[in-house]
């Protein structure tokens, strides 16, 4: 079983790797965010394959504080570095 | 509370639910359907504290508003410091109540993060009806975007439209635009005066019907009896 | 048994992360990758959470994991619109065929 989990696990970070390439491509910031979530939502996945494979409880607390910090990472992004107030754009441009 | 359609199912099992969902915006009305029940002695749950609560709650028979809303703070405060306590044993494994009980107590005082803006009601019955159709249309969802996505043949055919919602604006809406996320082919994009705005994968009837009764299911989950009538229809923007 | 029938739900769950991206990969504007996101992954993670709380035998283990899955489907919905939204307010439009 524990070869299962760890299986599972090297797929899913294989898969964020191949995700990766719309981090490359953009063309958008927003595009690359969702890289980022997807990223985020894998992590946590990730995290729970690994507690499957080793037993550490640890393990799924961590988990929860990414799902939390994905979460996080976007409303910033939205936010603060790409707001939808477009006077904040122009001053961006301008500067 | 009244308003939660389970409390009106067990005091009333002999009412098809028609008839509980009328009664329910009615206090006075609720007052004669308890009158008449207790004469009629159909329902023992009369005499449990439960039902007691909810005459004061209904009938005002204190005639003092302050000391109703007390009640129903204090209810509210109660049911905060259940599910943060469910929470907290959740999170530590049925631990650190050394811990946790203050910061459990202290959170659900404070509310941080909730603002003042009043209590949610929502109906446990209506909690119990959303779920199994959330869960398929998730399924479902999950399903045609993968499909879509591996078949190199299809290609989708994506359109914006506006679809008018019959729930009134609060947090019924905000939680509506969130489902439309999770279900089939739609993406909320904004928040209208009057609706919200969505991003379908390929618009047909089928996207309509899911999201009108997708309504029907999150008005009976935040105890909105009946959506005022009128039809669906969303419009190309 | 459950542990068989825990090990499908994972596999389904490892499938559906692939599809959200290939979705992400393949599709031609942010709206429509948005829809792969945030249909096949909270899918995918729910499936997997599923699947490890048929193995596991802790009951607050399992409400744990119902709690990382709840906390991912709200934040991941409400991303989504947040992103939408964003995206059309910087004059992102829709792709169409």
């Amino acid at each position: 079983m524990t070869v299962f989990y760890f299986a599972g696990a090297l797929f899913l970070l294989a898969n964020v790797v191949v995700a990766l390439a719309r981090v490359l491509r953009g063309p958008t910031a927003a595009d690359r965010m969702l890289s980022g979530e997807l990223m985020g939502t894998t992590a946590v996945a990730v995290l729970l394959l690994l507690y499957g494979a080793t037993g550490i409880e640890a393990i799924i607390d961590v988990a929860l504080v990414f799902a939390i910090l994905a979460a996080m990472a976007v409303v910033t992004f939205v936010r603060r570095t790409w707001p939808e107030d477009p006077a904040v754009d122009n001053e961006r441009e301008q500067t | 509370m009244f308003e939660e359609a389970p409390e009106i199912a067990q005091m009333a099992p002999s009412l098809n639910r028609e008839t509980r969902l009328l009664f329910r915006p009615y206090p006075t009305r609720n007052m004669d359907l308890i009158r008449i029940m207790s004469r009629t002695s159909t329902c023992e749950s009369m005499k449990q504290s439960k039902a007691f609560e909810v005459s004061i709650e209904m009938t005002g028979l204190l005639g003092n508003k302050g000391i109703r809303r007390l009640i129903e703070e204090l209810a509210a405060l109660s049911m905060r410091v259940a599910i943060l306590a469910a929470i907290w044993w959740v999170l530590t494994g049925g631990n650190a109540w050394a811990w946790g009980a203050p910061a459990v107590l202290i959170a659900a005082w404070l509310r941080p993060g909730l603002g003042s803006g009043g209590a949610w009601r929502w109906s446990l019955m209506g909690l119990l009806r959303f779920l199994p159709v959330f869960a398929w249309y998730n399924m479902r969802g999950a399903l045609e975007v993968a499909i879509l996505a591996l078949d190199p043949r299809r290609r989708p055919d994506p359109v914006l439209l506006s679809f008018p919602l019959r729930l009134p604006p609060g947090p019924a809406r905000v939680f509506m635009a969130n489902l439309i996320n999770l279900v089939p082919g739609t993406l909320s994009t904004r928040l209208t005066a009057d609706g919200i705005e969505i991003h379908v994968l390929s618009a047909s009837a089928s996207v309509i019907r899911t999201l009108t009764i997708l309504e029907r299911r999150v008005a009976h989950l935040f105890a909105l009896g009946r959506l005022p009538a009128g039809e669906a229809g969303a419009s190309k923007r | 048994m459950s542990t068989i029938a825990g090990a499908i739900l994972i596999v389904l769950g490892l499938l559906f992360f692939l599809s959200g991206t290939l979705g992400l990969l393949r599709f031609p504007d942010v709206f429509t990758r948005l829809h792969a996101l945030s249909k096949a992954d909270t899918l995918a993670l729910g499936l997997v959470c599923a699947g490890l709380a048929l193995h596991a035998d802790d009951g607050t283990l399992q409400l744990k994991l119902l709690l990382i899955w709840l906390l991912v489907i709200v934040s991941g919905a409400t991303c989504s619109s947040l992103i939408a939204r964003a995206a059309l307010a910087h004059g992102i439009r829709p792709w169409q065929r």
